[in-house]
């Protein structure tokens, strides 16, 4: 015989799962995850990182332009057939959805080189973002062996650009929100949910995580010459540092300065007070990369993905400073009134 | 291992794939190569001549022409070069047999050699005169060799 107490002792995994967290212990790390994610943040952040990244994929374009047709056409280095019988996957690549001719190969390009200058700019942030992002992944597609790690970080960017805040500062698009609500040009944006902002900073980290990893498998990174060697690819030498690389203590100091670097910036960037110094030395770490070695646009991804990791706060901080000081550098009469 | 290699990640490994957002960082690791090597090609014409063939080199170009060429050592250097690569021997041969090609007197035969050298094992850590410590880069090996067909030059 049933009746209703039985029903009410029925096993309940909702009451149960709501139960939880209400808990003392449990109801806090739910409130600290929350807010994390979601809690509404200035857009500046991705802004700032909108416009650098951009800036660095209009470059990508043009230095890949002399030879697209050698990397990308019909009669170059690699032909579409090769790669299909390299990749077994079906793979996202606007380029197979029209001719496999040099004239199409040239529109797309084109629109997507137009695609990066707009996502610079800010126009139509999120189609921008988004021709962006199928342009480099259709180039990867059709030439994987041309990509560094660099271009895969700039993939996993453009995929989450568009659903970020990053037009909503410092753009055509804020510009034109701002003016038909009467407000100055340079108005940032409402407050918004800064998760994709925390996806690409969890990436970044995942990036040094990974390498960090890597490197302590190998026997050269534990033994303290790993820098010996890669400074020693001629192919790669930019300038012959003097000092630096020809001697045990100086090599062994770099091998192990680069694990602790990349460490702390898959780490201890989170660590509100040692943030700002680890990106100090992330920057020094990547710009003595870049005086050493030639690997175009790689180190400067790096550089410029540290601004994701900059405060509101200190930015807007720091964007009114040097706005200031132009203002003033073209209008002296008004050194007694900064800008609002 | 990939991290869409991953068992937890595995059912989206295909949507990873089509993406291009599958994700290897091994930025000189577990260990930088310990090879420095170039590319030379050795272009057979129709009357028996040998002509040479150089892939470029970026150690022999400037700031600016390396930014520019930079793709050329990614994906031969870092890629082809070396053993995985066959499917896409052909094509980089018949892009050097196009690019040597001269109606009167054809390439029938290109062969692609590699040229390399190991870097040295560090000695007590004195290594002053580098770069010229590098040994020359003279173990050869021919990584392709690809008979032109008629109407590939067209």
């Amino acid at each position: 015989m049933t009746d209703g107490s039985s029903a009410s002792r029925r096993f309940r995994p909702g009451i149960v799962i709501a139960g939880l967290c209400q808990s003392p212990i449990i109801k806090p790390i739910l409130s600290d995850w929350d807010r994390f994610w979601f809690q509404p943040q200035s857009p500046l952040p991705m802004a700032l990182f909108r416009i650098l990244f951009g800036m660095l994929m209009i470059q990508f374009c043009v230095l890949i332009q002399p030879d697209l047709f050698t990397w990308f056409g019909s009669r170059g280095i690699v032909s579409s057939g090769a790669v299909h019988s390299f990749s077994l996957f079906v793979e996202l690549n606007i380029l197979n959805v029209f001719p496999d001719n040099d004239t199409w190969l040239s529109i797309l390009f084109f629109i997507f080189f137009l695609g990066t200058i707009s996502l610079t700019l800010g126009y139509r942030t999120r189609i921008s973002a988004t021709v962006v992002f199928l342009g480099i992944c259709s180039l990867y597609h059709r030439d994987p062996l041309l990509f560094n790690a660099g271009d895969t970080f700039m993939r996993q960017v453009a995929l989450w650009l568009p659903f970020s805040s990053a037009g909503d500062a410092y753009s055509i698009d804020q510009a034109l929100r701002n003016k038909r609500a009467g407000k100055p040009w340079y108005a940032e944006g409402e407050p918004s949910s800064p998760w994709v902002l925390r996806v690409l900073q969890i990436q970044l980290c995942l990036v040094y995580a990974h390498t960090f990893y890597g490197k302590t498998q190998g026997y050269t990174w534990t033994d303290g010459t790993a820098v010996y060697y890669s400074s020693r690819l001629v192919e790669l030498r930019r300038f012959v540092v003097p000092y630096i690389f020809d001697h045990e203590w100086t090599v062994h100091m770099f091998t192990y300065g680069t694990l602790l670097i990349e460490f702390s910036l898959a780490v201890l960037v989170w660590i509100k007070p040692l943030r700002y110094w680890v990106l100090a030395a992330g920057l020094c770490f990547h710009m003595m990369i870049d005086l050493n070695m030639s690997i175009p646009q790689f180190e400067w991804l790096m550089m410029v993905s540290f601004s994701l990791f900059l405060y509101p706060e200190d930015l807007r901080k720091w964007i009114h400073h040097v706005a200031n000081i132009i203002y003033w550098r073209f209008q002296p009469d008004a050194r007694q009134t900064p800008l609002p | 291992m990939r991290p869409s290699d991953l068992t937890a990640l595995s059912p989206l490994r295909n949507y990873i794939l089509f993406l291009g957002i599958d994700q290897d960082w091994r930025v000189f690791a577990p260990k930088p190569r310990d090879t420095n090597l170039h590319l030379v090609a050795v272009v057979t014409r129709q009357d028996g001549t040998l002509e040479l063939w150089e892939y470029p080199r970026m150690e022999r170009m400037n700031f600016v022409d390396r930014l520019y060429r930079e793709r050329f050592r990614k994906y031969a250097h870092d890629n082809v070069a070396w053993g995985g690569f066959e499917s896409f021997l052909p094509d980089l041969a018949l892009y050097i047999a196009r690019l040597n090609n001269n109606p009167g007197n054809p390439p029938v035969r290109v062969s692609l050699v590699r040229y390399s050298a190991p870097i040295p094992v560090p000695t007590a850590g004195v290594n002053h005169d580098f770069p010229e410590a590098l040994p020359p880069q003279s173990d050869t090996e021919t990584i392709t060799t690809y008979a032109v067909k008629p109407g590939d030059l067209e």
